[in-house]
């Protein structure tokens, strides 16, 4: 065999080396690259949690108060707040989570009446609900 | 001759090499893979669990006439189909344990974890004699499993009062039914 014919075979042998190489670098990226991302369920639960959270206390019975929420924010819509602060602070302290943090406000016909709470940034659910011909609103933010 | 001898020495030792190359790479691609794909199952299994938490709301074994709380009237009724068809609800629920509990208003502390049955149910003090309903549990390897929530409104039919609770789903990485 001649010099030439040898150092073609090296080379060949070199590049066949160097393409398994690339190759086996290939199937590792595949192999790490993520399929499913456990943050989106993360932020599905989030924004379940927070229609949830809106939605339970809305319709809870508040036998200290004599009323469920929906009442109180009627009042509030006519004057008084007050029931409606102290029934929001019992309520949300117990079932949000430590560390979580919200903001009530409450609307008729579009413009607001009453706001508790500091949230910035956060997932918004709302609730609406009809009630002496007046259109209410509810919205909770769930921040944290 | 001995220069031919050399060469195909050469050419066995660098082929040699490059398998060794090649099954280290091989084995070091299927263990890792192995690991991912454990991973994979558990990140499966929480999106399950995830869907479930939406479904077990609206179900309508569970959930008020209205659709907007769980009623807590039916739990009784439901472990008792489920015991009678434990298989279709094994199919829609898999590796899972599904618990009810009431959070506001707060329950005595010692009743947190006491299981609601109908010994419980019949008692006059219900349903602040027990704080948490089992509805269903499936776990037959006796895994560890991962805990998610969510925040629902519970209905008690027998005192039409509403309370918040948390249903709260315990699910294996396993996937498999």
């Amino acid at each position: 065999m001649t010099r030439l014919e040898s150092k073609g075979q090296s080379e060949v042998i070199g590049l066949m080396v160097i393409v398994v190489i690339l190759i086996l670098m290939g199937m590792f990226y595949l192999g790490f690259s993520n399929i499913a991302d456990s943050k989106s369920s993360v932020g599905e639960r989030r924004g379940l949690e927070a229609e949830n959270a809106l939605k339970a206390v809305m319709k809870l019975d508040l036998e200290d108060y004599g009323a469920n929420v929906e009442d109180l924010v009627v009042n509030c819509g006519n004057g008084d707040c007050s029931g409606l602060e102290s029934a929001l602070i019992d309520v949300y302290s117990v079932v949000l989570r430590p560390g979580e943090s919200y903001k009530f406000s409450a609307y008729i016909d579009g413009v607001k009446i009453y706001e508790f709470g500091e949230c910035n940034l956060g997932l918004v659910s709302s609730y609406p609900f009809p009630k002496n011909g007046l259109f209410y609103e509810v919205k909770f933010k769930l921040c944290g | 001759m001995k220069k031919g001898q050399v060469h195909v020495t050469e050419t066995i030792l660098v082929v040699f090499i490059v398998l060794i190359i090649l099954i280290i790479g091989v084995v070091g691609y299927y263990r890792f893979s192995f690991e991912k794909n454990k991973s994979l199952e558990g990140e499966l299994s929480e999106r399950a669990a995830t869907i479930m938490l939406a479904k077990a709301i609206n179900l309508d074994e569970l959930a008020c006439g209205d659709g907007d709380c769980v009623d807590a009237g039916k739990f009784l009724p439901f472990r008792r189909v489920l015991g009678e068809d434990f298989g279709r609800f094994r199919s829609i629920f898999g590796r899972k344990k599904i618990v009810f509990r009431q959070i506001y208003p707060v329950l005595d502390e010692n009743v947190f974890d006491v299981e609601c049955d109908t010994a419980k149910y019949i008692q006059i003090d219900y349903p602040n004699n027990c704080g948490k309903w089992t509805v269903y549990e499936f776990n037959p390897e006796n895994e560890y499993g991962s805990k998610i929530s969510t925040i629902v409104s519970l209905y008690y039919p027998e005192f039409d009062k509403y309370v918040v609770g948390r249903l709260e789903i315990d699910h294996y990485d396993t996937i498999r039914k």
